[in-house]
Protein backbone atom coordinates (compact mmCIF):
# COMPACT_ATOMS: atom_id res chain seq x y z
CA UNK A 1 0.00 0.00 0.00
CA UNK A 2 2.59 2.35 1.38
CA UNK A 3 4.53 1.74 -2.13
CA UNK A 4 1.62 2.18 -4.01
CA UNK A 5 0.81 5.90 -2.33
CA UNK A 6 4.32 6.83 -3.35
CA UNK A 7 4.01 5.77 -6.77
CA UNK A 8 0.68 7.71 -6.61
CA UNK A 9 2.31 11.15 -5.50
CA UNK A 10 5.54 10.80 -8.09
CA UNK A 11 2.90 11.19 -10.73
CA UNK A 12 1.75 14.07 -9.68
CA UNK A 13 5.28 15.89 -9.10
CA UNK A 14 5.87 16.97 -12.77
CA UNK A 15 2.88 18.63 -13.54
CA UNK A 16 2.78 20.09 -10.22
CA UNK A 17 6.29 21.64 -10.60
CA UNK A 18 5.27 22.79 -13.88
CA UNK A 19 2.22 24.82 -12.67
CA UNK A 20 4.29 26.25 -9.53
CA UNK A 21 7.33 26.94 -11.69
CA UNK A 22 5.86 28.46 -14.71
CA UNK A 23 2.86 29.46 -13.38
CA UNK A 24 2.15 30.23 -9.63
CA UNK A 25 5.14 31.78 -9.41
CA UNK A 26 4.85 34.38 -12.69
CA UNK A 27 1.48 35.98 -11.00
CA UNK A 28 2.63 35.76 -7.63
CA UNK A 29 5.61 38.14 -9.33
CA UNK A 30 3.40 39.81 -11.25
CA UNK A 31 1.16 40.41 -8.23
CA UNK A 32 4.39 42.09 -6.14
CA UNK A 33 5.07 44.22 -9.28
CA UNK A 34 1.78 45.84 -8.69
CA UNK A 35 2.66 47.55 -5.84
CA UNK A 36 5.80 48.73 -7.27
CA UNK A 37 5.91 52.59 -8.09
CA UNK A 38 7.59 53.18 -11.74
CA UNK A 39 9.25 55.74 -13.21
CA UNK A 40 8.14 56.76 -17.04
CA UNK A 41 11.23 58.81 -17.80
CA UNK A 42 14.04 56.36 -16.03
CA UNK A 43 11.82 53.04 -16.36
CA UNK A 44 13.31 52.19 -12.89
CA UNK A 45 11.16 50.54 -10.55
CA UNK A 46 10.85 52.72 -6.62
CA UNK A 47 9.44 50.85 -3.65
CA UNK A 48 6.61 49.21 -2.27
CA UNK A 49 3.02 51.85 -3.27
CA UNK A 50 -0.44 51.30 -3.45
CA UNK A 51 0.03 54.11 -6.25
CA UNK A 52 -1.22 51.75 -8.96
CA UNK A 53 -4.30 50.97 -7.75
CA UNK A 54 -5.34 54.64 -6.32
CA UNK A 55 -4.23 55.82 -9.69
CA UNK A 56 -6.53 53.22 -11.36
CA UNK A 57 -9.77 53.76 -8.79
CA UNK A 58 -9.10 57.38 -8.57
CA UNK A 59 -9.23 57.82 -12.09
CA UNK A 60 -12.81 58.51 -14.12
CA UNK A 61 -10.69 57.39 -17.57
CA UNK A 62 -10.11 54.01 -16.37
CA UNK A 63 -13.17 53.56 -14.59
CA UNK A 64 -14.94 54.23 -17.15
CA UNK A 65 -13.37 51.23 -18.98
CA UNK A 66 -13.89 49.09 -15.97
CA UNK A 67 -17.33 50.47 -16.57
CA UNK A 68 -17.49 49.86 -20.17
CA UNK A 69 -15.94 45.91 -19.64
CA UNK A 70 -18.30 45.11 -17.46
CA UNK A 71 -21.44 46.69 -19.18
CA UNK A 72 -20.14 44.34 -22.64
CA UNK A 73 -19.59 41.74 -20.13
CA UNK A 74 -23.57 41.38 -19.20
CA UNK A 75 -24.50 42.51 -22.75
CA UNK A 76 -22.71 39.77 -24.51
CA UNK A 77 -23.97 37.08 -21.41
CA UNK A 78 -27.62 38.46 -21.73
CA UNK A 79 -27.71 38.21 -25.45
CA UNK A 80 -25.96 34.37 -25.63
CA UNK A 81 -28.67 33.92 -23.49
CA UNK A 82 -31.41 34.71 -25.79
CA UNK A 83 -29.98 33.55 -28.81
CA UNK A 84 -28.80 30.24 -27.09
CA UNK A 85 -31.62 29.00 -24.54
CA UNK A 86 -33.97 28.19 -27.35
CA UNK A 87 -30.85 26.55 -28.94
CA UNK A 88 -30.26 24.66 -26.25
CA UNK A 89 -33.60 23.17 -26.16
CA UNK A 90 -34.15 22.64 -29.41
CA UNK A 91 -30.76 20.76 -29.47
CA UNK A 92 -32.04 18.65 -26.31
CA UNK A 93 -35.01 17.41 -28.33
CA UNK A 94 -33.63 16.55 -31.19
CA UNK A 95 -32.42 13.12 -31.66
CA UNK A 96 -29.84 11.23 -33.84
CA UNK A 97 -28.47 11.97 -37.30
CA UNK A 98 -29.98 15.71 -36.64
CA UNK A 99 -28.73 16.04 -33.24
CA UNK A 100 -25.37 15.12 -34.31
CA UNK A 101 -25.52 17.80 -37.44
CA UNK A 102 -26.61 20.08 -34.61
CA UNK A 103 -23.96 19.35 -32.56
CA UNK A 104 -21.65 19.75 -35.43
CA UNK A 105 -22.70 23.30 -36.24
CA UNK A 106 -22.41 24.53 -32.64
CA UNK A 107 -18.90 22.65 -31.63
CA UNK A 108 -17.08 23.42 -35.35
CA UNK A 109 -16.77 27.19 -35.30
CA UNK A 110 -14.51 26.22 -31.81
CA UNK A 111 -12.12 25.09 -33.77
CA UNK A 112 -11.10 28.22 -35.92
CA UNK A 113 -9.18 30.51 -33.83
CA UNK A 114 -10.61 33.59 -32.31
CA UNK A 115 -8.84 35.85 -34.65
CA UNK A 116 -10.32 35.01 -37.80
CA UNK A 117 -14.24 34.63 -36.37
CA UNK A 118 -13.32 38.75 -35.13
CA UNK A 119 -12.23 39.09 -38.46
CA UNK A 120 -15.00 38.29 -40.38
CA UNK A 121 -17.03 40.28 -38.38
CA UNK A 122 -14.63 43.67 -39.86
CA UNK A 123 -15.79 41.82 -42.94
CA UNK A 124 -19.36 42.00 -42.27
CA UNK A 125 -19.35 45.09 -40.34
CA UNK A 126 -16.67 46.78 -42.94
CA UNK A 127 -17.63 50.14 -44.93
CA UNK A 128 -18.01 47.94 -48.00
CA UNK A 129 -19.23 45.07 -45.67
CA UNK A 130 -22.29 42.57 -45.87
CA UNK A 131 -24.57 44.96 -43.67
CA UNK A 132 -23.66 47.98 -45.43
CA UNK A 133 -23.75 46.94 -49.09
CA UNK A 134 -27.79 45.86 -48.29
CA UNK A 135 -28.51 48.92 -46.49
CA UNK A 136 -27.00 51.10 -49.58
CA UNK A 137 -28.43 48.41 -51.83
CA UNK A 138 -32.03 48.98 -50.40
CA UNK A 139 -31.42 52.65 -50.57
CA UNK A 140 -31.79 52.67 -46.79
CA UNK A 141 -28.74 55.06 -46.09
CA UNK A 142 -26.82 56.89 -48.11
CA UNK A 143 -23.62 56.81 -47.23
CA UNK A 144 -21.96 53.45 -45.24
CA UNK A 145 -22.67 53.37 -41.68
CA UNK A 146 -19.96 53.69 -39.42
CA UNK A 147 -20.49 49.80 -37.60
CA UNK A 148 -16.67 48.82 -37.12
CA UNK A 149 -15.41 50.49 -33.79
CA UNK A 150 -18.11 50.79 -31.79
CA UNK A 151 -19.70 49.36 -28.75
CA UNK A 152 -21.95 47.41 -30.66
CA UNK A 153 -19.85 45.30 -32.67
CA UNK A 154 -18.07 44.18 -29.43
CA UNK A 155 -21.03 42.96 -28.22
CA UNK A 156 -21.78 41.23 -31.56
CA UNK A 157 -18.74 39.60 -31.54
CA UNK A 158 -18.09 38.46 -27.88
CA UNK A 159 -21.66 37.21 -28.29
CA UNK A 160 -20.91 35.06 -31.28
CA UNK A 161 -17.73 33.82 -30.26
CA UNK A 162 -18.64 32.52 -26.83
CA UNK A 163 -22.43 31.77 -27.80
CA UNK A 164 -21.44 28.00 -28.02
CA UNK A 165 -20.46 27.70 -24.29
CA UNK A 166 -23.80 28.95 -23.34
CA UNK A 167 -25.81 26.81 -25.31
CA UNK A 168 -23.83 23.90 -24.41
CA UNK A 169 -23.86 24.15 -20.99
CA UNK A 170 -27.87 24.79 -20.94
CA UNK A 171 -28.50 21.65 -23.16
CA UNK A 172 -25.95 19.16 -20.23
CA UNK A 173 -28.52 20.87 -18.02
CA UNK A 174 -32.12 19.77 -20.38
CA UNK A 175 -29.91 16.65 -21.30
CA UNK A 176 -30.20 15.46 -17.69
CA UNK A 177 -33.74 16.17 -16.51
CA UNK A 178 -35.59 12.42 -16.47
CA UNK A 179 -37.82 13.20 -19.61
CA UNK A 180 -40.71 11.29 -17.16
CA UNK A 181 -41.02 14.13 -14.96
CA UNK A 182 -42.48 15.76 -18.09
CA UNK A 183 -44.50 13.02 -18.79
CA UNK A 184 -45.71 12.96 -14.97
CA UNK A 185 -46.52 16.70 -15.46
CA UNK A 186 -48.44 16.44 -18.44
CA UNK A 187 -50.52 13.45 -16.91
CA UNK A 188 -51.20 15.90 -13.87
CA UNK A 189 -52.99 18.27 -16.32
CA UNK A 190 -50.27 20.42 -17.07
CA UNK A 191 -50.12 22.38 -20.80
CA UNK A 192 -47.26 21.69 -22.53
CA UNK A 193 -46.79 25.32 -21.54
CA UNK A 194 -47.42 24.81 -17.90
CA UNK A 195 -44.95 22.04 -18.29
CA UNK A 196 -41.95 23.91 -19.58
CA UNK A 197 -42.24 26.96 -17.34
CA UNK A 198 -42.91 25.24 -14.11
CA UNK A 199 -40.77 21.67 -14.70
CA UNK A 200 -38.37 22.16 -17.13
CA UNK A 201 -37.14 25.82 -17.01
CA UNK A 202 -36.55 25.54 -13.01
CA UNK A 203 -34.25 22.57 -13.78
CA UNK A 204 -32.15 23.88 -16.42
CA UNK A 205 -31.38 27.08 -14.57
CA UNK A 206 -28.13 25.55 -12.95
CA UNK A 207 -27.12 25.16 -17.13
CA UNK A 208 -28.03 28.62 -17.29
CA UNK A 209 -26.14 30.22 -14.14
CA UNK A 210 -23.14 27.97 -15.77
CA UNK A 211 -23.58 29.12 -19.05
CA UNK A 212 -23.97 32.90 -17.95
CA UNK A 213 -20.75 32.59 -15.51
CA UNK A 214 -18.56 31.17 -18.33
CA UNK A 215 -19.94 33.58 -21.16
CA UNK A 216 -19.56 36.33 -18.46
CA UNK A 217 -16.14 35.26 -17.26
CA UNK A 218 -14.75 34.90 -20.92
CA UNK A 219 -16.15 38.25 -22.10
CA UNK A 220 -14.92 40.72 -19.66
CA UNK A 221 -11.23 39.27 -19.95
CA UNK A 222 -11.79 38.77 -23.60
CA UNK A 223 -8.63 40.61 -25.80
CA UNK A 224 -8.65 39.72 -28.80
CA UNK A 225 -12.12 40.30 -30.09
CA UNK A 226 -12.83 44.06 -28.59
CA UNK A 227 -9.46 44.92 -29.97
CA UNK A 228 -10.04 44.45 -33.48
CA UNK A 229 -13.53 45.46 -33.44
CA UNK A 230 -13.31 48.32 -30.79
CA UNK A 231 -9.71 49.19 -32.30
CA UNK A 232 -7.87 51.66 -29.68
CA UNK A 233 -10.74 54.29 -29.06
CA UNK A 234 -13.39 51.79 -27.38
CA UNK A 235 -10.88 50.56 -24.76
CA UNK A 236 -11.64 47.02 -22.42
CA UNK A 237 -9.49 45.85 -19.50
CA UNK A 238 -7.18 43.72 -21.21
CA UNK A 239 -6.45 46.05 -24.02
CA UNK A 240 -5.68 48.85 -21.30
CA UNK A 241 -3.65 46.33 -19.40
CA UNK A 242 -2.27 44.95 -22.60
CA UNK A 243 -1.08 48.09 -23.44
CA UNK A 244 0.19 49.76 -20.48
CA UNK A 245 2.47 47.05 -19.82
CA UNK A 246 3.40 45.83 -23.23
CA UNK A 247 3.46 48.56 -25.54
CA UNK A 248 4.27 51.77 -22.35
CA UNK A 249 6.43 49.22 -20.49
CA UNK A 250 4.77 50.29 -17.55
CA UNK A 251 4.79 46.83 -15.79
CA UNK A 252 4.00 47.84 -12.35
CA UNK A 253 0.47 49.52 -13.33
CA UNK A 254 -0.51 47.00 -15.99
CA UNK A 255 -0.17 44.00 -13.30
CA UNK A 256 -2.11 45.98 -11.39
CA UNK A 257 -5.04 46.37 -14.30
CA UNK A 258 -4.82 42.94 -14.80
CA UNK A 259 -5.33 41.98 -10.95
CA UNK A 260 -8.43 44.67 -11.14
CA UNK A 261 -9.91 42.13 -13.46
CA UNK A 262 -9.24 39.13 -12.12
CA UNK A 263 -10.85 40.15 -9.26
CA UNK A 264 -13.88 40.80 -11.01
CA UNK A 265 -13.73 37.66 -12.93
CA UNK A 266 -12.34 35.94 -9.67
CA UNK A 267 -15.67 37.83 -7.77
CA UNK A 268 -18.18 36.32 -10.60
CA UNK A 269 -16.95 32.53 -10.18
CA UNK A 270 -17.06 32.48 -6.12
CA UNK A 271 -20.54 33.91 -6.34
CA UNK A 272 -21.46 31.50 -8.99
CA UNK A 273 -19.66 28.58 -6.15
CA UNK A 274 -21.73 30.42 -3.33
CA UNK A 275 -24.97 29.61 -5.73
CA UNK A 276 -24.12 26.28 -6.43
CA UNK A 277 -23.88 25.56 -2.58
CA UNK A 278 -26.59 26.57 -0.54
CA UNK A 279 -28.63 29.10 -3.20
CA UNK A 280 -31.78 29.13 -4.17
CA UNK A 281 -30.47 26.00 -6.96
CA UNK A 282 -29.21 24.12 -3.85
CA UNK A 283 -31.64 21.24 -4.72
CA UNK A 284 -31.23 21.32 -8.62
CA UNK A 285 -27.58 21.36 -8.89
CA UNK A 286 -26.08 17.66 -8.71
CA UNK B 1 -47.29 21.06 -29.42
CA UNK B 2 -47.84 21.79 -33.40
CA UNK B 3 -46.88 25.01 -33.82
CA UNK B 4 -44.26 26.05 -31.57
CA UNK B 5 -41.64 23.73 -32.82
CA UNK B 6 -41.70 25.24 -36.22
CA UNK B 7 -40.75 28.86 -34.20
CA UNK B 8 -38.03 26.74 -32.23
CA UNK B 9 -36.81 25.39 -35.56
CA UNK B 10 -36.96 28.75 -37.02
CA UNK B 11 -34.97 30.45 -34.29
CA UNK B 12 -32.07 27.66 -34.03
CA UNK B 13 -32.00 28.02 -37.59
CA UNK B 14 -31.37 31.67 -37.53
CA UNK B 15 -28.67 31.73 -34.59
CA UNK B 16 -27.27 29.17 -36.99
CA UNK B 17 -27.14 31.55 -39.24
CA UNK B 18 -25.49 34.38 -37.11
CA UNK B 19 -23.02 31.48 -36.19
CA UNK B 20 -22.10 30.59 -39.55
CA UNK B 21 -21.80 34.00 -41.34
CA UNK B 22 -18.40 35.28 -40.34
CA UNK B 23 -17.11 32.46 -41.69
CA UNK B 24 -18.76 31.93 -44.46
CA UNK B 25 -18.32 35.38 -45.50
CA UNK B 26 -14.55 35.20 -44.80
CA UNK B 27 -14.70 32.59 -47.04
CA UNK B 28 -16.23 34.16 -50.25
CA UNK B 29 -14.87 37.52 -49.57
CA UNK B 30 -11.66 36.12 -49.87
CA UNK B 31 -12.54 35.30 -53.82
CA UNK B 32 -12.58 38.51 -54.62
CA UNK B 33 -11.00 40.08 -57.63
CA UNK B 34 -10.56 43.95 -56.22
CA UNK B 35 -7.88 45.50 -54.27
CA UNK B 36 -10.05 45.91 -51.47
CA UNK B 37 -11.91 43.65 -48.93
CA UNK B 38 -15.79 43.80 -49.54
CA UNK B 39 -18.74 41.67 -49.06
CA UNK B 40 -20.17 40.49 -51.73
CA UNK B 41 -16.56 40.18 -53.28
CA UNK B 42 -16.20 41.93 -56.73
CA UNK B 43 -15.40 39.48 -59.54
CA UNK B 44 -13.92 36.06 -58.90
CA UNK B 45 -10.65 35.15 -58.88
CA UNK B 46 -7.71 33.46 -56.17
CA UNK B 47 -5.45 35.97 -56.50
CA UNK B 48 -4.96 36.61 -53.30
CA UNK B 49 -4.61 32.96 -52.34
CA UNK B 50 -1.89 33.17 -54.85
CA UNK B 51 -0.68 35.94 -53.28
CA UNK B 52 0.02 34.65 -50.12
CA UNK B 53 3.76 33.20 -51.06
CA UNK B 54 4.39 36.60 -51.50
CA UNK B 55 4.88 37.10 -47.84
CA UNK B 56 6.64 34.33 -46.52
CA UNK B 57 6.54 35.48 -43.10
CA UNK B 58 2.99 33.91 -43.07
CA UNK B 59 4.25 30.65 -44.42
CA UNK B 60 7.16 30.81 -41.35
CA UNK B 61 4.70 31.75 -38.97
CA UNK B 62 2.22 28.84 -40.15
CA UNK B 63 5.60 26.43 -39.48
CA UNK B 64 6.28 27.98 -36.09
CA UNK B 65 2.88 27.56 -34.75
CA UNK B 66 2.38 23.50 -36.03
CA UNK B 67 5.56 22.52 -34.25
CA UNK B 68 4.65 24.98 -31.30
CA UNK B 69 0.96 23.11 -30.70
CA UNK B 70 2.36 20.03 -31.70
CA UNK B 71 5.46 19.65 -28.77
CA UNK B 72 2.68 21.07 -26.69
CA UNK B 73 0.17 18.60 -27.18
CA UNK B 74 2.82 16.01 -26.77
CA UNK B 75 4.35 17.02 -23.31
CA UNK B 76 0.73 18.39 -21.79
CA UNK B 77 -0.31 14.69 -22.65
CA UNK B 78 2.89 12.97 -20.96
CA UNK B 79 2.22 15.20 -17.79
CA UNK B 80 -1.57 15.73 -17.45
CA UNK B 81 -2.53 12.27 -18.36
CA UNK B 82 -0.65 10.31 -15.24
CA UNK B 83 -2.11 13.61 -13.15
CA UNK B 84 -5.57 12.92 -14.58
CA UNK B 85 -5.68 9.66 -13.84
CA UNK B 86 -4.81 10.07 -10.33
CA UNK B 87 -7.44 12.96 -9.89
CA UNK B 88 -10.00 10.41 -11.16
CA UNK B 89 -9.14 7.25 -9.97
CA UNK B 90 -7.66 8.01 -6.44
CA UNK B 91 -9.22 10.60 -3.07
CA UNK B 92 -6.70 11.65 -0.73
CA UNK B 93 -6.44 14.72 1.72
CA UNK B 94 -6.53 18.23 -1.10
CA UNK B 95 -7.41 16.28 -4.01
CA UNK B 96 -10.26 19.24 -4.55
CA UNK B 97 -7.43 21.69 -4.02
CA UNK B 98 -5.20 20.49 -6.67
CA UNK B 99 -8.03 19.79 -9.03
CA UNK B 100 -8.68 23.58 -9.03
CA UNK B 101 -5.42 24.41 -8.83
CA UNK B 102 -4.96 22.61 -12.37
CA UNK B 103 -8.35 23.67 -13.07
CA UNK B 104 -7.94 27.70 -12.79
CA UNK B 105 -5.82 28.67 -15.56
CA UNK B 106 -9.25 27.71 -17.90
CA UNK B 107 -10.67 30.84 -15.54
CA UNK B 108 -7.75 33.37 -15.50
CA UNK B 109 -7.86 36.30 -18.03
CA UNK B 110 -5.94 35.62 -21.00
CA UNK B 111 -4.07 38.82 -20.62
CA UNK B 112 -3.13 38.06 -16.87
CA UNK B 113 -1.18 34.98 -17.74
CA UNK B 114 0.44 36.44 -20.46
CA UNK B 115 1.71 39.71 -18.65
CA UNK B 116 2.48 37.29 -15.38
CA UNK B 117 4.83 34.84 -18.08
CA UNK B 118 6.21 37.55 -20.02
CA UNK B 119 7.91 39.39 -17.06
CA UNK B 120 9.01 35.77 -15.40
CA UNK B 121 10.57 35.03 -18.94
CA UNK B 122 12.22 38.22 -19.13
CA UNK B 123 13.69 37.58 -15.45
CA UNK B 124 14.88 33.99 -16.44
CA UNK B 125 16.30 35.31 -20.36
CA UNK B 126 13.57 32.70 -21.70
CA UNK B 127 12.22 35.55 -23.80
CA UNK B 128 10.68 35.36 -27.27
CA UNK B 129 11.81 31.82 -28.07
CA UNK B 130 9.60 29.10 -29.23
CA UNK B 131 10.35 27.28 -26.11
CA UNK B 132 8.66 30.22 -24.16
CA UNK B 133 5.67 29.48 -26.20
CA UNK B 134 5.50 26.35 -25.33
CA UNK B 135 5.44 26.92 -21.74
CA UNK B 136 3.03 29.03 -21.95
CA UNK B 137 0.64 27.07 -23.81
CA UNK B 138 1.49 23.97 -21.46
CA UNK B 139 -0.24 26.21 -18.63
CA UNK B 140 -3.53 26.39 -20.66
CA UNK B 141 -3.48 22.99 -22.01
CA UNK B 142 -2.12 20.49 -19.19
CA UNK B 143 -5.92 20.79 -18.10
CA UNK B 144 -7.22 19.13 -20.56
CA UNK B 145 -6.89 15.80 -19.69
CA UNK B 146 -8.68 16.22 -16.87
CA UNK B 147 -12.13 17.20 -18.38
CA UNK B 148 -11.90 15.10 -21.96
CA UNK B 149 -12.31 11.64 -21.19
CA UNK B 150 -9.89 9.62 -23.30
CA UNK B 151 -5.90 10.23 -24.37
CA UNK B 152 -6.45 11.17 -28.00
CA UNK B 153 -9.15 13.69 -27.48
CA UNK B 154 -7.17 15.57 -24.61
CA UNK B 155 -3.89 15.50 -27.12
CA UNK B 156 -6.09 16.76 -30.21
CA UNK B 157 -7.67 19.03 -27.95
CA UNK B 158 -4.45 20.46 -26.48
CA UNK B 159 -2.59 20.98 -30.47
CA UNK B 160 -5.75 22.56 -31.28
CA UNK B 161 -6.20 25.12 -28.19
CA UNK B 162 -2.31 25.29 -28.73
CA UNK B 163 -2.51 26.42 -32.38
CA UNK B 164 -5.34 28.56 -32.26
CA UNK B 165 -4.21 30.39 -29.27
CA UNK B 166 -3.48 34.40 -29.77
CA UNK B 167 -3.87 36.06 -26.32
CA UNK B 168 -1.00 34.44 -24.88
CA UNK B 169 1.17 34.05 -27.96
CA UNK B 170 0.67 37.78 -28.09
CA UNK B 171 2.81 38.50 -25.06
CA UNK B 172 5.22 35.63 -25.80
CA UNK B 173 6.02 36.10 -29.62
CA UNK B 174 9.32 37.27 -30.61
CA UNK B 175 10.50 38.45 -34.22
CA UNK B 176 11.49 34.99 -35.09
CA UNK B 177 8.94 32.77 -33.25
CA UNK B 178 5.38 34.79 -34.05
CA UNK B 179 2.55 32.05 -34.77
CA UNK B 180 0.55 32.44 -37.19
CA UNK B 181 -2.83 33.24 -35.31
CA UNK B 182 -0.49 36.41 -33.54
CA UNK B 183 0.67 37.27 -37.41
CA UNK B 184 -2.63 37.65 -38.39
CA UNK B 185 -4.25 39.47 -35.94
CA UNK B 186 -1.22 42.36 -36.17
CA UNK B 187 -1.56 42.27 -40.04
CA UNK B 188 -5.50 43.11 -39.47
CA UNK B 189 -4.63 45.39 -36.69
CA UNK B 190 -3.38 47.43 -38.98
CA UNK B 191 -5.31 46.77 -42.80
CA UNK B 192 -7.63 44.51 -43.46
CA UNK B 193 -6.77 44.18 -47.15
CA UNK B 194 -8.27 40.54 -49.18
CA UNK B 195 -4.53 38.79 -48.38
CA UNK B 196 -5.92 38.79 -44.84
CA UNK B 197 -9.39 37.11 -46.02
CA UNK B 198 -7.26 34.49 -48.45
CA UNK B 199 -5.04 33.92 -45.28
CA UNK B 200 -7.78 33.50 -42.65
CA UNK B 201 -9.72 31.24 -45.39
CA UNK B 202 -6.85 28.74 -45.14
CA UNK B 203 -6.84 28.45 -41.60
CA UNK B 204 -11.09 28.00 -41.54
CA UNK B 205 -10.31 24.92 -44.68
CA UNK B 206 -7.77 23.92 -41.88
CA UNK B 207 -10.19 23.85 -38.91
CA UNK B 208 -12.55 22.36 -41.58
CA UNK B 209 -10.34 19.44 -42.38
CA UNK B 210 -9.93 18.94 -38.41
CA UNK B 211 -13.29 19.00 -37.86
CA UNK B 212 -13.91 15.94 -40.32
CA UNK B 213 -11.01 14.20 -39.22
CA UNK B 214 -12.14 14.70 -35.74
CA UNK B 215 -15.78 13.56 -36.16
CA UNK B 216 -14.74 10.39 -38.06
CA UNK B 217 -12.32 9.29 -35.49
CA UNK B 218 -12.98 10.49 -32.05
CA UNK B 219 -16.15 12.26 -32.43
CA UNK B 220 -16.00 15.87 -31.96
CA UNK B 221 -18.48 16.15 -29.01
CA UNK B 222 -16.23 13.70 -27.12
CA UNK B 223 -13.31 15.74 -27.83
CA UNK B 224 -15.08 18.44 -25.96
CA UNK B 225 -16.02 16.46 -23.40
CA UNK B 226 -19.65 16.11 -23.68
CA UNK B 227 -21.37 13.45 -21.56
CA UNK B 228 -22.99 10.93 -24.41
CA UNK B 229 -26.02 10.28 -23.02
CA UNK B 230 -27.40 9.32 -26.06
CA UNK B 231 -26.75 6.57 -29.12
Amino acid sequence: MKSGRLAVALLLVPPLVVFVGLYLLPLANIFVLSFFGFDRNTGRLGGVTLANYGKFLGDPFYLGILWRTLKLGVASTALALVLGYPVAYYLSRARGRRRAYLMLGILAPLLVSVVVRSFGWLVILGPNGLVNATLTSLRLVDEPLRLLYTETAIVLGLTHVFLSFMVLSIAAALDRIDPALLRAAQNLGASPRQAFVRVVLPLSLPGVAAGCLIVFTLATSAFITPALLGGPRVKVMSFLAYQQSLLLSDWPYGSAIAFVLLAITGTAVLLYLRLLERGRFGVVFR
Amino acid sequence: MRRAPTLLGAWTAAVYAFVMAPIVVVLLASLTAAEYTSFPPEGLSLRWYLAIPEHPEFLESFRISLVVALVTGAVATALGTPAALVLVRHRFRGRDALNAFFLSPLMLPAVVLGIALLQFYTLVGLTRTPLALVFGHLIITITLPLVRPGVVAGATFAVIVSFDDVSVALFLAGPHSTTLPVRIFSYIEQTFDPLATAVCSVLILIALAAVLVIERSIGLGRMFGEETTHD
